[in-house]
């Protein structure tokens, strides 16, 4: 018999249920919607007023994913390579046959999606040109035209399995991070492995001499520190463009990476000290 | 291992648990069309050899479906032969709905749900058809069976898609000859729909207090009472 802790309330049965309709929201997004759903569901706790801080919901979060483990779900934070957006994802930790017979796609479609993976992942800047993408349809069974295939590519860029950009498609944030054992076995020789995180990382800055491939938002925390070390991590060239790559990319001032929104929690403290 | 346990009478709990987590992964994964699922699918997609143990399972399997996700597994009788059953959200989390995220269809499909619902409910619980499509016609969003750009085949809808998600019943009014047919709210609505918040949407549509509406709002407490006094059975 499942036993639910009884820390585990109506309100994380509703955000749990906000993750697996969207599976992939943003951590800004994702925290006005804990604070909406605190105050609607705590209304008689004495700090309601000053409201939950970012702190809560991440303990929400890993209290939903000891429930949900048992699953094979887990919902897990992560960066975006592009934009420096962090991004809470609903994922299924196991590729079960049950999530992949029933899922919204049909067979032939999965098909075409494994085949635009592997074109995204065998190629050189992680991702590859629209019109490169539709052209697919003709290394298929089955008779899909181009049309076909365009409205294909919408599904699944609506799905936020794949997202398009400036007539390239590219892999989302959420699909790295589900596909990234699947991706990890079956091109083992073409996937990059950020050397800062140690995780995959198909979109990033590529050191010129070794051709090491690290995440943006990584280099930014590894060469914001006093010193300004722009040294490739792996072969140690010295690397002056790395500075200016991460330059103009927004990331949130004081940054951690690892706990997230960190500078949102400091502007809490002040009402954070009061709850005591 | 299949042809093992099919011999044997008992599952290892390791073998149970796996089965239990995939009959709530596909009830989840057919939430979506919102049609009743069919115990017969379920033995055929997950359970297959396991079917002797299908009670004990779908019990364990809805249990995680309302402790976990809050959703309640519901039995429709159909006929005596063929059980099947609908996954009710608790009405409480339907105040979330707004930052969910649907296809366009779907999005109109709620907004014609919520006023047929509405409908229904100010009018006492039933509404005949030619009441219905004039209600319809006039606000635009039926023209005879053509089809509306936003809302696509409206009387479709009604009377097919909203009655096998169980929205809607959609019924013969006994020895009516020609037949003639009246909507009623089906089950799922019964369940999931929460009265007060329609109430609300009408009133505020006329600008008037929820409790000027003296019947509707009596039958709003009753429904909650009801509610209130079921989840107090569940939770002991």
């Amino acid at each position: 018999m499942l036993r639910v802790p009884s820390n585990y309330r109506d309100l994380h049965k509703r955000f749990l249920q906000i993750l697996m309709n969207r599976r992939m929201v943003s951590y800004e997004d994702a925290f006005r919607l804990f604070c909406k759903m605190y105050q609607s569901e705590e209304p008689d706790e004495e700090e309601a007023t000053a409201g939950p801080c970012p702190k809560d919901m991440e303990l929400a979060v890993s209290i939903i994913n000891k429930v949900i483990k048992g699953l094979n779900m887990e919902i897990r934070c992560a960066q975006d390579e592009i934009t420096p957006a962090k991004y809470y994802l609903l994922v299924n930790t196991v590729d079960s046959h049950i999530s992949r017979t029933f899922s919204k796609f049909s067979a032939a479609e999965l098909e075409f999606f494994k085949t635009v993976l592997s074109e995204i992942v065998t190629s050189e800047d992680g991702c590859i040109s629209s019109t490169a993408c539709l052209n697919l349809n003709s290394s298929l069974p089955g008779n899909m035209t181009k049309s076909d295939t365009e409205a294909l590519l919408e599904k699944f860029c609506k799905y936020q399995w794949l997202y398009q950009k400036d007539g390239k498609v590219h892999l989302t944030i959420l699909s790295i991070v589900e596909l990234e054992p699947l991706i990890l076995s079956a091109y083992e020789d073409y996937v990059n492995i950020c050397r800062l995180c140690k995780r995959i990382v198909m979109q990033g800055y590529r050191c010129d001499r070794c051709l090491a491939l690290l995440h943006l938002h990584c280099v930014h925390l590894y060469t914001k520190g006093v010193d300004r070390i722009h040294s490739c991590p792996v072969c140690s060239a010295d690397q002056p463009e790395m500075l200016a790559a991460v330059k103009n990319i927004p990331f949130h001032s004081g940054d951690d990476n690892r706990i997230p929104s960190a500078s949102s929690r400091e502007n809490k403290t002040g009402k954070g000290s009061a709850r005591k | 291992m299949a042809s093992q346990s099919s011999q044997g009478s008992k599952l290892s709990s390791q073998e149970q648990s796996a089965l239990i987590s995939d009959i709530v992964l596909y009830i989840l994964s057919q939430d979506h069309t919102k049609y009743p699922i069919k115990r017969q699918d379920i033995v055929k997609n997950v359970l297959k050899t396991h079917g002797r143990h299908y009670k004990h399972i779908m019990n364990e399997a809805a249990h995680v479906l309302t402790e976990i996700f809050g959703m309640k597994l519901v039995e429709i009788e159909h006929s005596s032969n063929m059980k099947q059953y609908i996954l009710v959200n608790n009405e409480q989390f339907l105040r979330d709905v707004s930052d969910l995220k649907w296809p366009e269809e779907v999005e109109a499909q709620q907004v014609l749900l919520m006023l047929l619902l509405s409908l229904i409910f100010m009018s006492g619980g039933v509404v005949k058809e030619e009441v219905m499509s004039s209600f319809l016609t006039r606000l635009g969003i039926m023209n005879g069976r053509k089809s509306h750009e936003y809302f696509g085949d409206v009387w479709k809808l009604l009377t097919v898609e909203f009655v096998r998600q169980m929205y809607v019943e959609y019924v013969r009014i006994p020895e009516s000859n020609p037949p003639k047919y009246e909507f009623r709210w089906g089950h799922r609505a019964k369940g999931e729909v929460s009265r007060r918040e329609l109430l609300n949407f009408v009133s505020l549509v006329y600008g008037c207090d929820p409790k000027n509406w003296v019947t509707q709002y009596q039958e709003v407490l009753q429904a909650e009472s009801e509610k209130e006094k079921k989840r107090e059975e569940d939770g002991k």
